[in-house]
């Protein structure tokens, strides 16, 4: 399908009145979650995945997808003028935003990040859009053998690559790999790890486990922090038009961060957060004012700001046209289509054009919404953030409850959830990060699928993956991966 | 710190070895006939490797709580799980309404320097949030009082 034809499918579908309502009430909770310190994308989509159940396929994925990009836009707004990274990839906005909002010149930064964000949003919706068929047809021509590899490939670099310890990232995966399995074995129908409980036959709920482990731990971590006191107010719609020479200097540094978390989005296990932290360092070393940077320089929002969201566009790509998610909120998103029926694969855009293109729009449509959300309705984030947020803890924990019990109507679902939560909790106090297990858990049993078939075909000879250039390239990056994650601290011990 | 990163080591190896002994129960099948349980011993033996190495090499100390934080969170943690378990129990006996006011009730000891009239103001308002989109909104297939 052409872009032009594609275009104007896709504006069918994100047009109708159903989608719109629902892009713009996933960016309207995505940037309420990203305003507020302490519930990041991964929880707020957990919670709202068992109500997108309710909805055609593509309206939840436009529903879940708005939530993600808009925690994004969102993020960088209490970074900006309280210093508080709203999510994790916000925290380098608060290099050079907070000292702006010191000078007098938050509104300013507010303005110049929500166009960094359109401005990346846009660079890489459009890589999206370019790059989408041509991996598709990749992924066709793609063997059983190079599926295993590349979602190995997407474990290991999601447990290796982010901060905190490779080993423990490693780890969650294997330990999502696991209760992956529980449930019928599709191959043979022999139930694993079922302990006699007929509710585990259909394996552990990806809703619970989400939920659990990143809403319900979530809670109890903030609910107990002291609370603060914030007051963010005199951000005025004049104080926020920028000088010409802010919008000078903020143009180019726009454009190189969509680039860098163009590339860096599309690739598993990378994401924005690294990409926010890579383009800040490429601005600094081109700068001719590197010593600005950290004391309010425009450049350094302008480029993590572009980066972040262009990397969040960019993460549909390999999601979209091979199945395989680059991190856990693409996994969840996933999840969610494998839930509604779909396969996500190299046949989706060719079998599902309304629900590609129909995202496609509605991702521009978001990214409108949230220009206004973030610039003429700014006042009403920064009242949200003086009030004591903190009296949405219960009602939270009752709306994961509901949303754990609406699956499958059942009271199992509920205890799984608490015993989840309270797993997530001990496994934060070893830092353990939640985020790979939940990709192990919903990848292990494409992995497994992927795995037996190869070696089915092979009959079970291992030189099958490593056959042909691209089966060796993955394979030597995943050995080097792994040899790094194990490495690192021996190493690191000595040094 | 050091010894968190043992005991965190220590819980990997245990896991992945009562995964071992789960998963030699199944068929292991053959490398071009994998049965159901060759990807579970797999997963097994990886765990216990890296559970070994994080007891011995590991020196992360991120995320690693003090004993005053996890003083603190204790009570967000009791009053969290009560509330979810309050929830599993009531749901199917006692009705929509109940389940949800009370589980709100328990859930708002998470926080501490709330007065008991905000506890039970904060509880009727969640319930009532709950019967408008639970009920009313989405038709969830529970009764608002009672099995």
């Amino acid at each position: 399908m052409g872009l032009i034809d594609g275009l104007s499918l896709g504006i069918d579908v994100a047009l109708s009145r159903v989608n719109v309502a629902y892009c713009f009430l996933g960016v309207l909770i995505g940037t309420f979650v990203g305003v507020i310190p302490g519930v990041g994308a991964l929880a707020a989509i957990s919670m709202i995945l068992p109500l997108s159940f309710y909805l055609d396929p593509t309206t939840a994925i436009v529903l879940l997808a708005g939530i993600y990009y808009g925690t994004v836009y969102g993020g960088s707004t209490a970074a900006i003028l309280l210093n508080l990274p709203g999510v994790p990839s916000a925290a380098v906005a608060c290099l050079d935003g907070y000292p702006m909002t010191r000078q007098g010149r938050g509104g300013v930064a507010l303005f110049l990040t929500t166009m960094a964000s359109f401005v990346g949003s846009m660079l890489g919706l459009a890589a999206l859009v370019f790059f989408a068929d041509a991996i598709s047809d990749i992924g066709l021509s793609l063997r059983p053998a190079d599926y295993f590899l590349l979602m190995t490939l997407g474990l290991v670099a999601a447990a290796a690559i982010p901060t905190g310890s490779p080993l423990k990232g490693l780890a969650m995966v294997f330990i999502g790999l696991a209760m992956g399995t529980v449930g019928t074995d599709i191959a043979t129908g022999m139930a694993r790890f079922t302990f006699g409980v007929p509710e585990l036959l259909d394996g552990l709920s990806l809703v619970a486990l989400a939920m659990g482990l990143f809403g319900i731990s979530e809670v109890i971590v903030t609910s107990s922090l002291p609370r603060r006191r914030a007051s963010a107010g005199g951000i005025t719609l004049r104080s926020m038009i920028p000088t010409r020479q802010d919008l000078r200097e903020g143009a180019m540094p726009m454009a190189r961060g969509a680039g860098i978390g163009g590339l860096f989005g599309a690739l598993p296990g990378v994401g924005g957060t690294i990409a926010c932290f890579i383009s800040y360092a490429v601005e600094k070393r081109l700068s001719r004012h590197p010593e600005k940077f950290g004391h309010g320089a425009v450049e350094g929002i302008c480029a993590s700001e572009s980066a972040n969201n262009s990397a969040v566009q960019t993460a549909f790509i390999p999601s979209l046209t091979l199945g395989i998610p680059g991190d856990a909120v693409m996994a969840l998103m996933l999840g969610a289509l494998i839930i509604h029926g779909i396969t996500p694969g190299p046949l989706l855009i060719e079998q599902q054009p309304g629900m590609f293109w129909g995202l496609v729009v509605s991702f521009i449509l978001g990214n409108i919404f949230l220009v206004i959300l973030n610039i003429p309705l700014i006042g009403i984030w920064l009242k949200l953030l003086s009030i004591p947020y903190h009296f949405m803890f219960p009602a939270i924990i009752v709306f994961i409850c509901f949303g754990a019990f609406s699956v499958n109507g059942n009271a199992f679902d509920v205890w799984a959830l608490g015993a989840l939560g309270a797993l997530g909790w001990m496994l934060s106090l070893f830092g353990f990060q939640p985020a790979p297990l939940l990709l192990g858990f919903i990848l292990g049993p494409m992995i497994e699928e992927n795995l037996r078939r190869a070696l089915q075909l092979s009959r079970g000879d291992f030189g099958t993956f490593v056959n042909d250039g691209l089966s060796v390239s993955l394979t030597a990056l995943i050995v080097v991966l792994v040899l790094l994650a194990v490495l690192k601290p021996v190493l690191g011990r000595r040094g | 710190m050091i010894r968190m990163n043992q005991l965190a080591g220590g819980l990997c190896l245990l896991a992945g070895l009562v995964l071992a002994a789960l998963a030699m129960a199944m068929p292991v099948g053959s490398l071009s006939r994998m049965g159901p349980g060759f990807l579970p011993l797999a997963i097994a033996g990886g765990l216990c490797m890296i559970g070994v190495c994080i007891a011995l090499f590991d020196r992360d100390a991120t995320g690693i709580a003090r004993p005053a934080e996890i003083r603190s969170q204790l009570r967000a943690l009791a009053a969290v799980l009560g509330a979810v378990a309050l929830f599993a129990l009531l749901v199917d006996r006692a009705g929509l309404v109940p389940t949800s006011a009370l589980s709100a009730f328990a859930a708002s000891f998470a926080m501490r320097d709330i007065s008991w009239t905000a506890r039970v103001t904060l509880s009727a308002v969640i319930a009532v949030i709950c019967i408008a989109i639970f009920h009313f909104g989405l038709r969830l297939p529970v009764p608002l009082i009672g099995a």
